[in-house]
């Protein structure tokens, strides 16, 4: 007897339907798995036989055929060991079918249970969007598949719950989980700008950062606090829209680093991977594509700490998520596109040894090696990087003095108007923040004022700036404006933006 | 222009014509000395005399000069300058001494069948299409740099490269000439203080001599050329301790362009010579007897600028030292100097004060360019406030942001505008202070 039981696979970001059909004949014993299984997918033959014994159902020695179709793609993973179980007992007829429209996933142990899956959102969505009613899944992803609206998610400890299930067409199912709620019931963050003393220079330039979405690059010595800077951005940036924090949900999923509490990330994602880190983690990879940290950071912030002891070929990959928001990752059999627009915070010593410019210790550097660490930074990558700023050891006494600092509350209440200043200006582009801007853009939308522009001609000679040079001037200027409410963009805000230029490290 | 009409041109004006064979034997000692440390110092020793008396010798006698230098060497000598050159210490056997010997009888030999082969051209090696700009000036003849011929052992060729070299070299001449020499790996303030000095003295219608090396050599006579880019004088000469077609160090090879095409290069070394250890010292010589006065910037005790120093106060020319801060490596070189009577050097000013007076007739520092006016952004009173908390020494934009009572945003965009009028720049590690020079 044949019986079918509607699944979902993964590719990428994306679920596909997958149907699951099991196929029972009188015939010397045997149990196959066909339509392109990988490893994982056939081991399911004896986590599924010994779960159903241990559930209490029969094995019967008969010829048994599981087909996963579409027959001719790749299918991966343990996440069909529950619908392949639910098939052999629908064809065993050890389970009547009750009402129809209900999807299965879930990876099965040995004595029966449902462990958690990866993608649970994903699938979700993707079974929402078949037009199925609902869906049979583990209680660890009940919540997470919640979140899409319109679908009834039924969670499952064991293979005889999921049977009852589908037996019953339908069961106790999971409340759904609203978006809007859970972003507006977190938690406040555990740092914040305040904790900062001094270091406003710094502040400030990743204040206009977050307000354009500029990508930075921080120079200072060891232990100068760029990190605890770049750990904060986040907490100034504006909060995560629905749709964002949906967006940003399926990626964690997928990746598997959902934390179990946690069905909705609500917070802008922050990354800090090793320099060590390879191309493929950082910009994702793998037989099958999976997303790296730049994909990881979508939305939020990638911090790269000792940018450039990073691997030349993991620093170029960059590129392309800076340039386009996203990394399309090709394989034979397919190509994967994972988003990927993130905020670039990049961290550096002044040289190698780190004391460059230090009043107390002497750079101890050949000036050689000081070339070649800066030398791997390529230009193009640079020129994606708007802003740069020094960030010098804070004196002890200053450290005392401390005085007043702004919380990220309100900074972040400033970035938020500057970045809807934005949203206005930019309305009917594909762009949303200046930090986008292509050059054909500034020309049109950017209003200088006749002394700013007066400043940026002396400037572009006295500091023989490049053209691109002068783009990113404008651009960060642009930003400064609109944090500051003003309708064009003044001398003193092309001032100012001339300041964020790494002496350094693009010559003058 | 062709090498050799190079050399004619140069002995052609005024001067009593200088015989051929003394052109062949200076182009060939030039050649010589630069393949063999101290030859022409032995030379000159040997006769108790100049150059000239050396050149004046026969033929013969210099051949055989030369041959005893090669057994004079091989008993291991009084002469320490020429062991220590190519052939040093190490292992100093049989072999050695013979093959020294068998080079300085080598040489002799060479010279001796050179003579027989009539005039020298100094192109000889090869004349080639990017050879036509070569020119040489001997001894002797009236363009060579008459500050060197007070050299206890001048140079017996220079070898020039520039757009126009002869007339370069005739204005080196006609203006002051003051060398300013450093450290390879200054400081930020090291650096500032070398670009600030360098564009106000070249300003001043000084020439800027150095020796074409990273850091402070470059940085000074980078800045000279910027600082007189447009008008049409000659703002540097880069003395090499290499041929004048070699760029070394190749760091440097958009300077050694911008000066080829703007300024002079020159070297007493032959056309192709690497740079070796020996030949620096042998260029800081040329640099300290060109030069009115010597700017020193950073160095540690023992560096080639203390050398070039040594050499400059044996030519009884003025040396300044710019001082550091005390305690730090760079700084223990200026000091030294400074301890040992140098002048004191902050600004180009100390530098005009001193040598103006006593320049060579008709030569001057020209009249000061008038001060810049500057029109800050955000209010007067916070750019004075500004500046005046520079005036303490390098702050961070927080520590003026406070001083100034403003934020920050508003001090880095004062900060940005007074830069952009030359009175602060950007000091290392994120602080800022008044420019100086």
């Amino acid at each position: 007897m044949l019986a079918r039981v509607a699944s979902e696979a993964l590719s990428g970001l994306q679920g596909y339907p997958v149907e699951i059909e099991a196929d029972v004949v009188a015939a010397a014993p045997a149990f196959t798995i066909v339509g392109l299984p990988d490893a994982a997918v056939q081991e399911s033959r004896e986590r599924v036989r010994a779960a159903i014994v241990n559930s209490a159902y029969e094995f019967p020695s008969r010829r048994i055929t599981v087909n996963l179709a579409p027959a001719d793609v790749r299918k991966e993973g343990p996440s069909f060991d529950l619908p392949i179980a639910l098939a052999f007992l629908l064809a065993t007829r050890q389970a009547q079918r009750g009402a129809d429209g209900i999807a299965a996933v879930g990876e099965l142990g040995l004595d029966g249970s449902l462990r958690p899956i990866v993608g649970a959102l994903a699938v979700a969505e993707s079974v929402r969007h078949r037009g199925l009613r609902g869906l049979v899944l583990p209680r660890a992803n009940a919540a997470e598949a919640a979140l899409v609206p319109g679908l009834e998610v039924y969670p499952a400890e064991t293979l005889r719950a999921a049977v009852a299930v589908i037996e019953a067409g339908g069961g106790e199912a999971a409340r759904p989980l609203l978006v809007e709620r859970l972003l507006q019931h977190q938690a406040d963050d555990d740092v914040d700008l305040a904790d900062m003393v001094g270091q406003g220079q710094a502040k400030r330039a990743i204040e206009v950062a977050a307000a354009g979405a500029h990508n930075v690059l921080m120079i200072g010595p060891p232990g100068s606090g760029k990190t605890m800077l770049a750990r904060r951005l986040p907490t100034i940036m504006p909060p995560l829209t629905v749709q964002e924090a949906i967006d940003v949900t399926r990626i964690y999923s997928v990746a598997g680093l959902l934390p179990a509490q946690q069905p909705l990330v609500v917070r802008r994602p922050f990354r800090a991977p090793h320099h060590t880190i390879s191309s493929a983690g950082l910009v994702g990879g793998g037989g099958t594509p999976r997303p790296g940290e730049v994909s990881l950071a979508h939305l939020g912030v990638l911090f790269l700490d000792e940018f450039p002891e990073f691997r030349l070929s993991a620093l170029e990959g960059l590129r392309q998520p800076l340039e386009d928001g996203e990394v399309t990752i090709s394989r034979a059999l397919s190509s994967v596109t994972f988003p990927a627009r993130i905020m670039l915070v990049a961290a550096m010593n002044p040289c190698p040894c780190g004391f460059l410019g230090d009043r107390e210790r002497e750079c101890a550097c050949p000036a050689h090696r000081l070339r070649q660490y800066v030398s791997k930074l390529s230009g193009p990558l640079l020129d994606r990087i708007d802003l740069r700023v020094e960030v010098p050891r804070v004196a002890p006494a200053e450290r005392r003095s401390g005085g007043q600092s702004e919380k990220s509350r309100v900074v972040g209440a400033r970035v938020a108007a500057a970045r809807m200043r934005q949203l206005v200006r930019l309305a009917g582009t594909t762009t949303y923040a200046n930090g986008h801007m292509t050059s054909r853009q500034l020309r049109r939308l950017c209003v200088l004022h006749g002394e700013a522009v007066a400043l940026l001609d002396r400037a572009y000679e006295r500091l023989r700036l490049s053209a691109r040079a002068c783009d990113r001037v404008v651009k960060v200027a642009q930003t400064i404006a609109d944090l500051e409410g003003a309708p064009r963009i003044e001398a003193a805000h092309v001032a100012e933006s001339l300041s964020y230029r790494a002496r350094g490290i693009d010559g003058r | 222009m062709d090498a050799e009409e190079g050399v004619e041109a140069a002995g052609a004006p005024r001067c009593s014509p200088v015989s051929p064979r003394r052109l062949a034997t200076c182009i060939w000692l030039a050649r010589l000395a630069s393949l063999r440390a101290g030859v022409v110092q032995y030379l000159v020793r040997q006769c108790d005399g100049t150059l000239g008396d050396v050149l004046d010798l026969e033929p013969g006698k210099i051949a055989a000069l030369l041959a005893r230098r090669g057994s004079a060497a091989a008993c291991a000598t009084r002469d320490g300058r020429t062991a220590a050159g190519e052939s040093s210490s190490a292992g100093s056997g049989t072999a050695e001494r013979r093959s020294e010997r068998q080079q300085a009888s080598g040489d002799a030999q060479e010279y001796v069948r050179l003579l027989r082969l009539g005039p020298l051209r100094p192109a000889s090696r090869g004349a080639t299409g990017t050879e036509a700009a070569r020119s040489a000036v001997c001894w002797g003849q009236a363009a060579y740099p008459p500050a060197l011929l007070q050299l206890h052992d001048p140079p017996p060729a220079l070898f020039l490269a520039g757009a126009a070299p002869l007339p370069a070299l005739a204005a080196v001449a006609r203006h002051p000439v003051v060398a300013i020499v450093g450290a390879r790996r200054p400081s930020p303030y090291g650096l500032e203080i070398a670009a600030g000095i360098a564009a106000d003295l070249a300003r001043l219608g000084a020439v800027i001599v150095s020796g074409m090396a990273l850091g402070i050599d470059a940085a000074a006579q980078a800045e000279a050329l910027a600082a007189t880019a447009g008008a049409d004088t000659l703002a540097t000469v880069g003395v090499l301790g290499c041929g004048v077609d070699v760029v070394y160090p190749q760091a440097n090879a958009r300077l050694f362009a911008a000066v080829r095409r703007q300024g002079l290069l020159l070297s007493e070394f032959w056309w192709g010579v690497p740079a070796r250890a020996w030949r620096f010292p042998a260029r800081n010589r040329v640099i300290a007897g060109m030069s009115d006065a010597v700017v020193i910037i950073e160095g540690s005790e023992r560096s080639g600028s203390l050398i070039t120093a040594r050499y400059s106060l044996d030519q009884g020319r003025d040396v300044f030292a710019v001082p550091g801060e005390a305690g730090r490596r760079l700084s223990a070189g200026p000091h030294r100097l400074l301890r040992e009577g140098a002048h004191l050097c902050e600004s180009a000013a100390d530098v005009v004060a001193v040598v103006g007076p006593q320049l060579r007739e008709g030569v001057a520092f020209q009249t000061a360019p008038g001060a810049r006016a500057a029109a800050p952004l955000g209010g007067a009173d916070r750019a004075l406030a500004v500046l005046a908390a520079l005036d303490d020494g390098e702050q961070t934009v927080d520590q003026l942001a406070r001083s100034s009572d403003s934020t920050v945003a508003q001090t880095l965009s004062l900060l940005s505008t007074l830069e952009l009028e030359g009175l602060v720049c950007a000091a290392a590690g994120g602080r800022f202070r008044r420019r100086r020079g």
